[in-house]
């Protein structure tokens, strides 16, 4: 017996098993920190901390979506069933994991959310609201639409600098009638800028005192440069956004007969400069009106934030030959990490097509675990009894201890290391993932039984005919036959979102069982077996 | 245990017999399936949601006398939890079901519980003097909203379905030219009918991935076996487990929802585990009888798939009566009821095929020279 586990200590398969397992246990139980905070507290040591948790056994945040009229007509049902896909698609680019979007009533959308960071949620916020129109103009000449581009998502597509601050592009490729009218508007506009807007304001008119005019018209895009264009131009001139001065917080009706068509006023101003009495005086107009104050921000910020200009790079090739049908988006931030950021979201909003309604986050609030605070706990008894119920069977089938124990061993071995290499990647565990690594267990214990009739009973009957070697080969066959089986039919579910969990989940147990633990199984009782 | 099952079992039925009863079975569960239907979750039908905003905590005994006085209604796949609101911070309420409710059956038995409910804000605001005539005109097409004034009490009155409380106040205070203070009661209710969230695209990609999965399996099997028949076996079976699982699920109406649609799935990963165990005895071994090594095979799988069914009822016995968890029971009974059918589909059908092939179609022959040439 001693000379067996001996033997076994020394076998490359065992190796590999307990130290995959000690270190899969070290990352089970944040020994190896890979959670640092859970819901806002610091998290320590303890047996399940290193594991993410979904919906199923935390709870979240449910946020209410209220969807506004789209600029021409009413919400339909077929609208707002193309915003769900959209989000739905925005949140998969997110890579964040069965996140269940739900259309409620006529224009309402709930999302539900696993416990996040507030930054965490605030970020899926801002990717949920963003109507995400983009158009890119030159002089205010519309030159690329956003239906004619497509994002170019290899990694060598897209980049950031490592400068501070630093640089970022998104490659583009436009479609023909996109390129055409690309080279016709930028022809004769070499060394100009492009202005990317994202959700330019449309029928809007900006609402200003004279002295925030004075200021944007004195202040250039370049600092210091008098040759570029003061914001006034470029709010006016290349954004097509007119501007309402308002002299003395009074409305000078006269001047606003002059703006035609338009439905929105931006009050690009506080309390003190223009009052609600104006701002009311306006909505008299039938215009609906949004204040957007600077409070502390830069004057070209605060600008730009409004009217959606993201980036304005300068023309440099040639848009007819070079670059008719492939541009680039740019844009900078302070950090390469939040370039970064910037550069996904850019790109999550721009291949997740424009939403035709625009969003408001209406409510958010905390809701419970769908399953209740015990369901860990009871899932962990009755995968207890589970083994028991295993083992007691397969000792009634082969009346041996020494079967009975690896049996159970390599399973305990399976769910460790699973779990594990979940808390390694930070995999959401959700009910169906747990399903899935059920399923992966299960099937190995049949591939236990299968080992171990190969090798016993008919090790038994036929010792001289087939070496044990070779029946351990032979009992590998069936079981690569049927992980490979397994494994391909998950792998198409991978694509669906509601079955990603389950399938990763599977995938993974099936491999770390056809390559860890099985060899280890056969290598025990093959050792016990040559005694 | 379990010695020459197959031989004893084809000496009572004729083997082709046993080979079609599985599919008879499946057959059979497919129209069940199709006169009876499934009852599908929320996630996938859709039904009514109701949020009530409850300013107090409600407790767990609460919300079981709340669930049974509403028995009555049969509300489909109840589910009631508390919840909170993080912006403002109040107590929530949200109920859930598959059904769809008629508010008027509903409110009473809400209102008992947990007070007065409205659907709508209601603004109550003191006015000097009676408003001008035209603001009643225009606040409705503002805010959308019914406006009354009472002589008496020289209150005015706004009700709408959304009332942003600093707007109202800043518009009257323009209008009446006066200070305002608004009471303002903030709708508390919210029943509205909720959309499935695995819908259209789901059932496309879901479609797709099928096909995809059933190209692979084939593919897969026929570069283990180099052979067209033992791919067919295995689907075939994989297919009846699915559909007699399926047709479980009708009879004892468990209902479809993401949990059990894994169970669905984790069937696979078990019906082909037996079925390669079979094949791999009955097309690789050159030593006894096909019968011989079907019962070999039998052996094994029976220990198999047994383990794995006792271990299903232990569950399901466990979670329905010391933790009353449902949803580990409706994976487990789902599982359960698919291992039963693939006892059939493994042993009666698939072994039969394979049986035919070799005995009657001569593929023992070819398998043997596709053997030597290697």
């Amino acid at each position: 017996m001693e000379a067996t586990i001996r033997r076994l200590l020394k076998s490359w398969k065992i190796i590999i098993l307990i130290s995959m397992v000690s270190l899969s246990l070290a990352l089970i139980t944040n020994v190896i920190p890979v959670n640092r905070e859970r819901a806002n507290e610091p998290l320590g040591i303890g047996f399940g901390n290193g594991l993410d948790y979904g919906l199923d056994f935390v709870g979240g945040i449910q946020i209410q979506l209220r969807l506004e009229d789209p600029p021409n007509g009413t919400l339909t049902p077929d609208i707002v069933e193309i915003e769900k896909g959209i989000l739905e698609r925005r949140l998969n680019a997110m890579g964040l994991r069965d996140i269940p979007i739900r259309p409620w009533g006529k224009r309402y959308i709930l999302i539900q959310v696993a416990n996040a960071s507030p930054e965490e949620i605030t970020s899926i916020e801002n990717i949920l609201r963003q109507q995400a129109r983009f158009e890119a103009r030159m002089d205010g000449e519309l030159a690329i639409l956003g239906s004619e581009i497509n994002i170019d998502l290899s990694p060598q597509g897209s980049g950031v600098t490592r400068t501070r601050p630093s640089e970022w592009h998104v490659g583009i490729r436009l479609s023909l009638s996109g390129g055409e009218r690309f080279c016709a508007i930028g022809r004769n506009r070499r060394g100009k800028p492009i202005d990317m807007f994202l959700d330019r304001p449309e029928s809007t008119i900006i609402a200003m005192t004279n002295g925030t005019y004075a200021i944007l018209d004195e202040l250039t895009e370049v600092e210091n440069d008098p040759t570029s264009d003061s914001y006034i131009k470029i709010i006016e001139n290349r954004s097509l956004i007119p501007i309402l001065v308002i002299e003395n917080d009074t409305l000078n009706p006269e001047k606003l007969a002059e703006f035609k068509g338009y439905r929105r006023v931006i009050l690009a101003a506080d309390e003190d400069q223009i009052s609600d009495r104006v701002r009311n005086e306006l909505e008299e107009y039938n215009l609906t009106t949004e204040r957007r104050p600077r409070n502390d921000r830069e004057y070209g910020e605060w600008i730009l934030d409004i009217i959606g200009l993201r980036s304005s790079p300068t023309l440099r090739c040639d848009p007819c030959t070079q670059c008719k049908y492939s541009a680039q988006i740019t844009g900078s931030a302070p950090t390469p990490e939040q370039a970064r950021e910037e550069m996904e979201e850019t790109k999550i909003l721009l291949s997740s097509g424009n939403l035709p309604a625009k969003a408001l986050v209406e409510s958010k609030s905390e809701f419970p675990s769908s399953l209740g605070e015990k369901f860990l706990e009871y899932s962990f008894i009755i995968g207890v009894i589970a083994i028991i119920t295993v083992a007691l069977v397969i000792f009634l089938r082969y009346r041996a201890l020494f079967i009975v124990i690896p049996t159970i061993i390599t399973g305990l071995s399976e769910i460790i290391i699973i779990l594990g290499v979940a808390a390694l990647i930070n995999w959401e565990l959700d009910l169906p993932a747990v399903a899935g690594i059920i399923a992966a267990v299960g099937t190995g214990v049949d591939d236990q039984i299968v080992i171990t009739d190969e090798t016993i009973k008919r090790g038994r009957e036929k010792k001289k005919i087939v070496s044990l070697t070779g029946r351990i080969r032979r009992a590998f066959f069936i079981i690569f036959t049927a992980a490979a089986t397994t494994i391909v039919v998950m792998l198409p579910m991978l694509s669906i979102q509601a079955l990603k969990g389950f399938a990763f989940m599977t995938i993974m147990g099936v491999l770390i069982g056809v390559f860890v633990t099985r060899p280890a199984y056969a290598k025990i009782i093959e050792e016990i077996l040559r005694d | 245990m379990f010695d020459d099952m197959y031989t004893r079992l084809i000496g009572i039925v004729n083997y082709k017999v046993l080979l079609s009863l599985p599919i008879v079975l499946s057959l059979l569960m497919i129209s069940l399936v199709y006169t009876q239907g499934i009852p599908m979750g929320i996630d996938f039908q859709g039904g009514t949601w109701i949020e009530i905003v409850t300013e107090r905590d409600i407790s767990s005994e609460e919300i079981d006398e709340l669930k049974l006085d509403l028995s009555p209604l049969n509300l489909e796949d109840l589910r009631i939890y508390p919840g909170r609101d993080v912006i403002t911070g109040k107590e929530k309420l949200t109920i859930i079901t598959t059904s769809r409710i008629n508010e008027t059956e509903i409110r009473p038995i809400l209102e008992t519980h947990l007070g007065k409910l409205n659907e709508i804000d209601t603004a109550v605001v003191p006015v000097e003097g009676r408003p001008p005539i035209d603001l009643e005109e225009t606040l409705s097409s503002r805010f959308n909203a019914d406006v009354k004034f009472d002589e008496n009490t020289k209150l005015l009155t706004i009700s709408a379905f959304e009332i942003d409380g600093e707007k109202l106040k800043s518009t009257l205070r323009f209008y009446l030219n006066q200070n305002i203070t608004i009471d303002l009661h903030k709708k508390n209710i919210n029943i509205k009918p909720v959309g499935k969230t695995l819908g259209k695209t789901f059932r496309e990609q879901g479609i797709k991935a099928a096909i995809f999965a059933y190209l692979l399996i084939i593919s897969v099997i026929f570069f283990a076996f180099r052979d067209p028949i033992p791919s067919l076996g295995v689907i075939l079976a994989g297919t009846c487990d699915a559909l007699i699982a399926l047709g479980g699920m009708s009879i004892f109406g468990i209902v479809l929802e993401p949990a059990s649609l894994a169970a669905l799935l984790m069937l696979i990963g078990y019906s082909v585990d037996s079925d390669i165990l079979l094949t791999t005895r009955v097309l690789r071994r050159r030593i006894g009888t096909v019968d011989d090594r079907i019962n070999d095979a039998m052996k094994t799988g029976l220990t198999m798939t047994g383990t794995t069914i006792v271990v299903m009822i232990v569950i399901i016995l466990v979670s329905t009566t010391l933790f009353q968890i449902e949803i580990l029971a409706s994976i487990a009974s789902v599982l359960l009821i698919g291992l039963l059918g693939d006892l059939t589909t493994t042993w009666f059908m698939n072994a039969g095929i394979l049986k035919w092939y070799i005995e009657e179609k001569g593929g023992k022959l070819r398998m043997l020279r596709s053997l030597r040439r290697r």
